[in-house]
């Protein structure tokens, strides 16, 4: 399968294993080089920091025609990310773009992280609580990192 | 679905704009709602800020792209400015190559020719071709809409239909047309005097000799009809055609009719397939229904009629809880499953009352009918009546035949009558048709009024004229020579009821003041004051108004 892979992964992979974004790692798994598994870094001054959250990450087969799907794996208290883990980032639906990789695509993530928007919500009631006690449910994101993203590890 | 329609408006835009070459307009005529029109408009009101807000100016390049109409492509075609470097852009208006040697592709990291590398004009975001195409395969696939963007992040330049079909031609054919058909799908959709033909082309089975969909314009193509001030015309021609053809195929018409005249729900007829529609539905002509009502008929005959049949045959409605109930055996002791009432199949009443006293072979006429029923019911007496006149229509079709060879007989066998003579059975069948066709339609809109002042006029003068369809069509059926004068009587009669009713059926919608040719009743007198028939319809006609103009006044 993989002497099969487009030339846009082998360069995308080669370059995200010789220089790795601060913060995140993905490796591509041993049997499926189209599925990687991604840790992010949860950003420093975030609710998220200290802890490592798992992703897993899949280009499709129109990949980059198509955006890559993407996955939390670690339980994470955010109102973009719903309990299955699936992500609210318009780059990874209507605003993608083939000019796009996995690289800018990890970014984004983590620089969702660093930034909630509670006003385009994945789940309502995660976005209610960070709008009417935005404190409550810091805390609440710092609860959940300690407990799910911190001993997993 | 026609291209060439789509190639017409983008040359309209030139022409309006008075370029040299025609503009890849698409984006533009999409603001614009397609009307090449307005844009003139817009731009005589003042042209530089029409050229700032549409076109992108290129100093500003970087930092607003969001105008995807290059200012520098309009300023040479309209040769407003004159500057030197832009000539050069106006040979090959849709993409640029890279004048590179070799280059790298930043979507599929492969090292390209600069032949290989194509950008939009608009961005110059240079990719390979390879890519490109790929990328508007993979949005053909997904087909939401035609506005295809660059590949660039956060470029929102969108590409123009030549830049997507250079791509694409090395595509499977298909998804070039799907291409198209994405296109002129909404050219149509968004355009007021495009449509859609909704009629279906007949033809004998082994001779395929369907014509290609084409677009009719008005000046070599589509007849245009008024609504109700159309004039009658009668064209009929000897060729003996039986009026069974052998076995047909059908396919649909899909012409794209475009409408030269203003806009709006009006009767227009293809020229490919001779089918009348109206124009802002593209349903059958429907008069006077305005278009939601018979959307809503339709749909309800669709939801309904074969629903209603079933529940008429099978089931009941339990006498004490109402539920809709089927009989699954054969003996008439029904208990309801839902509050276990126990009841009489065939009369409805309680079982206790069967006993000595078993009655319920006497008719005793209908006893209270239930909300649910009594609602089935008065939608069934419009429906039946709206089929009969329909099945009514077809009948008439085959008269008109019968009509033509009948007339083809008597003249060759000198049995008596000219061609000129004649002619009047064949106007006569088709107003009979068409005031047909009109009470047809004025079922579903009666099933819609009110029961009211005015549901009872309507009813009135829909008797009138249903009396007058049924005598002219009994008439027709033992004609000879000397009925000529009644039958044209009797069609003038139809005609004019015809047209008062779906004028007066109008203005109780629009509460409107009728129109005037209703009021007028002068070329009544023309023709035939003798007739006691004709008389005595003015008088009622008079009255028919007057009581109408009574209920708009209590209404406004």
């Amino acid at each position: 399968m993989s002497n099969l892979l487009p030339t846009r992964i082998l360069k995308e992979t080669q370059r995200l294993m010789q220089e790795p974004v601060p913060g995140i790692s993905a490796i591509p798994d041993e049997s499926n080089a189209k599925y990687f598994h991604v840790i992010i870094l949860g950003p420093s001054e975030s609710p998220y920091e200290g802890g490592s959250f798992k992703l897993e990450l899949y280009l499709p087969d129109e990949y980059p025609m198509a955006p890559p799907k993407v996955r939390f794996m670690t339980k994470i208290y955010h109102p973009n990310i719903d309990k299955l883990g699936r992500i609210c980032l318009d780059i990874l639906k209507d605003k993608w773009s083939p000019a796009l990789q996995i690289r800018t695509v990890l970014l984004s993530i983590q620089a969702l992280l660093s930034a909630p928007n509670p006003d385009d919500p994945l789940d309502n009631q995660v976005a209610n609580q960070w709008k009417i006690n935005e404190s409550e449910a810091i805390k609440t994101a710092k609860e959940w990192t300690k407990k799910y993203a911190v001993d997993s590890n | 679905m026609d291209w060439s329609i789509m190639e017409q408006k983008c040359q309209n835009v030139s022409s309006v704009l008075k370029l040299d070459e025609p503009l890849d307009a698409l984006y533009l005529l999409k603001q614009f709602n397609w009307n090449p029109q307005t844009i003139l408009n817009e731009y005589n009101k003042d042209p530089s800020s029409f050229v700032k807000s549409y076109f992108s100016d290129d100093n500003n390049n970087n930092s607003k792209k969001t105008s995807p109409v290059n200012k520098t492509s309009l300023v040479s075609y309209l040769n407003i400015f004159n500057e030197n470097k832009l000539t050069s852009l106006a040979s090959h208006s849709f993409a640029i190559k890279s004048n590179e040697l070799e280059a790298c592709c930043q979507i599929c990291y492969c090292a390209k020719s600069g032949q290989e590398m194509m950008a939009l004009e608009q961005c110059g975001h240079l990719f390979c071709v390879d890519c490109w195409k790929m990328h508007f395969e993979s949005l053909v696939n997904n087909a939401s809409g035609h506005f295809f963007e660059c590949m660039q992040t956060k470029c929102s330049v969108v590409a123009g239909k030549n830049f997507v079909l250079e791509c694409l031609k090395t595509s499977d054919v298909n998804l070039m047309e799907r291409y198209k058909n994405l296109v002129v799908n909404d050219l149509i959709n968004e355009s007021e005097d495009l449509q859609v033909c909704p009629g279906e082309i007949h033809s004998v089975k082994g001779n395929s000799q369907f014509s290609t969909p084409r677009t009719h314009v008005a000046n070599t193509g589509i007849r245009l009809t008024s609504t109700v001030t159309s004039t009658p015309t009668v064209s009929f021609t000897f060729k003996t055609e039986s009026p069974e053809p052998a076995e047909t195929v059908s396919q649909k018409c899909d012409s794209v009719v475009w409408l030269q005249s203003k806009p709006g729900a009006k009767r227009v007829m293809c020229t490919n397939c001779d089918t009348q529609f109206c124009f802002l539905c593209a349903t059958p002509y429907h008069a006077p229904n305005n278009c939601s009502t018979i959307r809503k008929w339709n749909l309800k005959c669709q939801d309904d009629s074969e629903t209603r049949n079933y529940l008429l045959v099978h089931t009941q409605d339990c006498p004490k809880c109402k539920v809709c109930i089927e009989k699954n055996g054969g003996c008439s002791h029904m208990t309801c499953n839902r509050c276990k009432h126990e009841f009489c199949w065939v009369c409805g009443n309680d079982w206790k009352t069967h006993g000595p006293t078993y009655d319920c072979n006497r008719y005793k006429g209908n006893p209270e009918q239930d909300t649910a029923r009594e609602a089935l019911n008065r939608y069934t007496h419009y429906y039946h009546r709206w089929i009969n006149h329909s099945n009514s229509l077809k009948f008439e079709k085959a008269l008109r035949q019968q009509c033509l060879l009948k007339i083809q007989h008597k003249i060759m066998n000198k049995e008596g009558g000219t061609l000129v003579d004649w002619e009047f059975l064949i106007e006569a069948v088709d107003v009979l048709t068409r005031a047909r066709y009109t009470l047809q339609y004025t079922y579903p809109y009666a099933y819609y009024l009110d029961n009211n002042e005015t549901k009872m006029l309507f009813e009135n003068i829909q008797a009138e004229l249903e009396r007058e369809v049924e005598n002219l069509s009994h008439s027709l059926e033992k004609v000879n020579l000397n009925d000529k004068f009644n039958i044209r009587i009797q069609m003038s009669i139809v005609e004019k009821r015809r047209r008062t009713f779906t004028a007066t059926s109008i203005s109780m919608t629009t509460e409107l003041d009728l129109p005037k040719d209703i009021l007028d009743l002068e070329d009544w007198s023309a023709l035939g004051q003798g007739t006691s028939k004709v008389a005595d319809y003015q008088i009622k006609m008079h009255n028919y108004i007057r009581a109408l103009y009574s209920t708009v006044k209590k209404r406004v």
